[in-house]
């Protein structure tokens, strides 16, 4: 490995110092990159539950390097995790080691793209197909195989693809085929180019091949699974939607059923200067689909669920996070911004933005297949529903209030109201949980001392009966030019039992500089969970120090 | 943890050797659902552009594109600059991206980069991140995070890269010694 | 150009129409195994098969276990004895409640020491024949699936197991017996399990979730050898056919367990792959 990596550098810096004598680079070699290592020191803390570990500190790191000339470009990522972060996905230390994950080489002209290698693909919202990275929760199921996009007339694109996925250092049992395909009929028809009226229909189909070796079920070797979209918008106005439609699939996110799996979205948008309007819903039927039937948690994922709700980054706010139920839910969404104009009474100098938002989830109407079949029972058709029966059981419920002001060159503040219930049995998977209704609120404040130095002070509260009751968050954060330094305490003071009453005080520092960051802190993590995209991850407590470095060259 | 080290020593290796990132081709879509190529978008008349990343849930982001926002004008008339949006939202939010931009009233041309197939192209690690790509659409400076302030030194940079003249880098000016 | 990438294209979505197989109500269940293994036919010299080990880490306050256990008790009518079931109660799952149907504390320290050895990321979770962590299955369906790919392959030892229980001292004297040539590193475990214990279950699939008299069954209570086992040939020098290992272990047996539905399960693995060689399960003779 050491050699390989010594060669890479020798042969980067030839290309480096040849394009450069070379002056100009227009078709000249490129080379570029992206690094990220993230440290952290565990102490242990029993009163919050954090552990020390073994290795004392444990890190992740990647590295990307690319390469262009021209229309080719190559790349090729290094990961090493010694050992995984906690909280991380690693199965049994799956995770842990070095090495090169992936690799790829692409070309690229106005009508053609050709990918070999790892790559990474959405069709139309994912609900059929999408590979994607997410850092933050470990996922990353980039597959391996080719990839052909090309654009047959503009307006009309078409893509293929077959591969497998990344499965921590191996690849998925499964194959995966894909094709999709897109129609913008306002590009393709060039008296519509200009037209107000706006119309794209698509569609795309994804197989996935796995052996069947079950000695008590036949299970399906091949599944499909289509979805149909549209989208129509007419001046300011915009209409998206989707369904898909997936064959038996027995898999141990279903409780193996033979059921087929649907799901419908429609998203609707009306905006103008100053004015944005989004109403959505959905409804989802056991639509999760992976490369390996017997996959869980966050391993191999090959549909994509967005959340219909909205995501929260206030720490408060996103105590309790919602994650799509693939078995089965349908939700709604109003999303309403407004920004008062510059000089009338509420815009004041600078113009005011209130943002409101509201989103509710419910489980669907789903009725047993026969008195004696208990509904999603192994084996068996599992169930019958209906596309948009709802049932009665509430998921998830939020309304949120947000509103920025800017009142002088010196002072911006940005308010936050919310109110939420969390179905916290269904949600985190636990029984006999009460579920969660809170009210948190959330006040922000920058001060400019100077054009260059800033002062930012930010209060958050929790309120709440269930679950670990009331907290608190204070944080302080002072700027200057390329420095930061943060304070900030989070204190559970409501939590009913008395000696849990925890501060999670942090301290930190950070230094950015272009393209490059690094920031240390010192502090508590509270025990909590994270999700991205429907899935959700579990993060234990931690107390120590955490180093994170990235950079991009 | 020696090959991390390694890693790290390989990475400022190359970072210090090679510094001259263009634009890669690749596809994104505009507010209205057509398919653009990223080397479409960066055209301005030889006058540099601002690519900005971002996303509608990160709030730094946010306060970096307004800031921009209110001083785009004066920007534009004095460097002839071009700022482009590219949004990292996922399926979650690709649809409300439209109308959280135009509710706040930037004049930014903003896509879609709802897969990340842009942001890992141009090695973003994280939001927000900026780009200034010089009129033949390499990139002359960059810079991740937003501290309050930073839209003065980024105007600093959009001056001189408008006017041609070296940017302050200690490898290039040892060079020059 | 154009037209034939298009027709590509097309000709392979047509393809793909065809790659998807529906499997009609009445299907689901596959017709009973025909493997060349009998383990009903008790007739005769009983050939030597295979048996599987699975341990189903498990907890009474665990909603999703049950389907491990049930997919365990679906194996056992297709297989009977070939399965050698140890149900493993630990983490927060199993911890006990005072004063109600779960104040029974089947948690043990071999049991924890193995929960924290396997890395678990949540319950079920199961390991087919092997030790080795990497191998965890949080999917009981898939147990079934690793269960069948071991099944089928004859086993290089043989093990026989001959407990007794006298003044409240469990004996257990196991022999190996090398049916091939072997070369590997061996380590042997023996464990106690009880079946037939009523108590507490959380079952997510039941209506109510809570069933107060749920009969658990296989339920670890100790190890004669230490969770880990020991090893029991630390070299790579081959074993010849038919050479034999021959252990004994004794240890106290605690009142609070019903002898008669007690069974003691033996098993050898590679010490270095961690892969178990052949397992037995035998009941405790008074």
């Amino acid at each position: 490995m050491k050699r390989f990596l010594f060669l890479l550098v020798v042969f980067l810096s030839a290309i480096q110092l040849f394009a450069q004598k070379d002056g100009k680079n227009e078709n000249k070699f490129n080379v570029s990159g992206n690094f990220q290592s993230d440290l952290q020191y565990y102490f242990e803390d029993q009163k919050i539950g954090a552990v020390a570990v073994d290795e004392k500190l444990l890190s992740n790191s990647y590295a990307n390097f690319m390469i262009s000339y021209g229309k080719f470009s190559a790349g090729v990522r290094f990961e090493g995790y010694y050992n995984t972060l906690l909280g991380f996905p690693n199965s049994g230390g799956k995770n842990d080691g070095f090495g090169i994950p992936s690799y790829w080489a692409n070309f690229t002209n106005d009508k053609l793209e050709v990918t070999v290698g790892h790559f990474y693909e959405q069709f139309g919202n994912g609900l059929t197909l999408r590979s994607y990275e997410e850092k933050s929760l470990g996922i990353d199921n980039a597959i391996l195989g080719a990839r052909v996009k090309y654009t047959i007339v503009p307006g009309v694109n078409i893509k293929g693809l077959v591969g497998k996925q990344r499965y921590y250092w191996e690849l998925s049992d499964g194959i995966l085929r894909g094709v999709d395909g897109e129609i913008q009929f306002n590009e393709m028809i060039k008296s519509l180019n200009e037209s107000q009226f706006r119309f794209g229909i698509g569609g795309s189909f994804v197989s996935k091949y796995q052996k069947e070796d079950n000695p008590i079920y036949n299970l399906p070797n091949n599944v499909a699974t289509g979805a149909g979209r549209i989208n129509i918008g007419y001046s300011d106005f915009n209409l998206i939607s989707e369904y898909a439609y997936k064959i038996n699939d027995p898999s141990a996110d279903n409780n193996y059923i033979y059921r087929p799996g649907q799901a419908f979205l429609i998203n609707a948008t009306y905006s103008q200067k100053g004015l944005g309007v989004i109403l959505s819903t959905k409804w989802v039927d056991n639509m999760s689909l992976r490369s390996d039937r017997n996959a869980t948690l966050s391993d191999l994922t090959v549909s994509y669920l967005p959340e219909i709700t909205r995501n929260y980054t206030y720490v408060l706010q996103a105590f309790y996070p919602y994650a799509s139920q693939p078995m089965g839910e349908w939700g709604a969404k109003g999303e309403f911004f407004y920004k008062f104009k510059k000089g009338t009474k509420l815009g004041g100098k600078y113009g005011t933005t209130i943002t409101l938002n509201y989103s509710r989830v419910h489980n669907i109407k789903k009725t047993a297949i026969n008195d004696s079949t208990p509904i999603g029972t192994t084996g068996t058709y599992g169930y019958n529903t209906s596309l948009f029966a709802i049932g009665k059981e509430l998921y998830y419920q939020d309304i949120n209030v947000e509103i920025s002001k800017k009142w002088s060159k010196k002072w911006y503040t940005n308010i936050a109201y919310m109110n939420l219930y969390y179905n916290y049995n269904v949600l985190m998977g636990t029984a006999g949980h009460d579920n969660v209704k809170a009210n948190i609120a959330v006040v922000e404040a920058t001060y400019k001392i100077t054009d260059k130095y800033a002062l930012k002070g930010e209060v958050q509260a929790m309120f709440t009966k269930q679950d670990k009751g009331n907290w608190i968050l204070g944080q302080l954060e002072f700027t200057m030019p390329n420095w930061f330094f943060t304070v900030f305490d989070n204190w559970n003071y409501g939590n009913p039992d008395k000696s849990a009453r925890v501060h999670y005080f942090n301290v930190g520092f950070g230094y950015v500089k272009g393209g490059n960051r690094i920031q240390l802190t010192y502090g508590k993590q509270r025990e909590g969970v994270m999700c991205v995209g429907g899935v959700c991850r579990h993060v234990p407590a931690s107390n120590g120090f955490a180093l994170s470095i990235s950079s991009t060259f | 943890m020696k090959k991390i080290v390694f890693a790290m020593l390989l990475a400022f290796v190359v970072s210090a050797v090679a510094y001259s990132q263009e634009v890669p081709q690749v596809q994104l879509k505009n507010l209205k659902g057509k398919v653009v190529n990223s080397q479409e978008i960066i055209e301005n008349d030889g006058k540099p552009v601002m690519v900005c990343f971002f996303a509608t849930w990160c709030k730094p982001c946010i306060k970096e594109l307004t800031a921009f926002s209110e001083a785009y004008e004066d920007w534009a008339d004095e460097t002839g600059v071009r700022i482009i949006a590219v949004s990292i939202d996922d399926a979650r939010s690709t649809n409300s991206v439209g109308p959280f931009v135009n509710a706040r009233g930037w004049d930014f041309d903003v896509y879609l980069d709802a897969n990340g197939d842009f942001k890992r192209a141009m090695n973003v690690n994280n939001v927000p991140h900026s780009f200034l790509l010089d009129g033949k659409g390499n990139v002359a400076w960059q810079h991740t995070s937003y501290l309050e302030g930073d839209e003065a030194e980024t105007f600093e940079m959009i001056k001189k890269v408008a006017a041609g003249e070296p940017l302050k880098d200690e490898k290039k000016e040892k060079e020059e010694e | 150009m154009k037209k034939i990438v298009f027709l590509t294209i097309f000709a392979l979505a047509g393809l793909f129409l065809a790659s998807c197989d529906k499997i009609e109500e009445g299907e689901y269940l596959k017709k009973p195994n025909n493997s060349s293994q009998d383990p009903t036919d008790t007739t005769g010299t009983k050939p030597l098969f295979r048996k599987v080990l699975i341990i189903d880490f498990t907890g009474h306050k665990c909603g999703n276990c049950p389907k491990g256990h049930k997919m365990i008790s679906t194996l056992e009518e297709t297989y009977h004895d070939a399965v050698v079931p140890v149900a493993m109660h630990c983490s927060s799952f199993a911890n006990p409640v005072a004063g109600t149907a779960f104040a029974a504390d089947f948690r043990t320290e071999e049991g924890n020491y193995m929960c924290s050895y396997m890395e678990l990321e949540g319950l079920p979770a199961g390991v087919i024949n092997t030790l080795d962590p990497l191998s965890v299955s949080n999917s009981p369906t898939e147990w079934a699936t690793l269960f069948a790919r071991y099944y089928d392959v004859a086993p290089e030892l043989s093990v026989e197991v001959s407990p007794s229980i006298a003044g409240g001292s469990l004996t257990t004297n196991v022999k190996l017996t090398a049916a091939t040539a072997c070369s590997r590193k061996l380590s042997l475990c023996v464990y106690v399990v009880e079946d037939n214990i009523i108590g507490g279950q959380t079952d997510y699939e039941s209506d109510p979730e809570t069933i107060e008299n749920y009969v658990h069954n296989h339920v670890f209570r100790t190890s004669l050898s230490g969770a880990l086992g020991e090893s029991v040939k630390d070299n790579t020098d081959a074993m010849a056919k038919d050479a034999t290992i021959e252990k004994s272990y004794s240890k106290a047996f605690s009142s609070d367990w019903n002898a008669a539905n007690c069974k003691v399960v033996a098993f050898v693995y590679d010490t270095d792959t961690k892969e178990v060689l052949q397992a037995e399960m035998v009941g405790i003779s008074q």
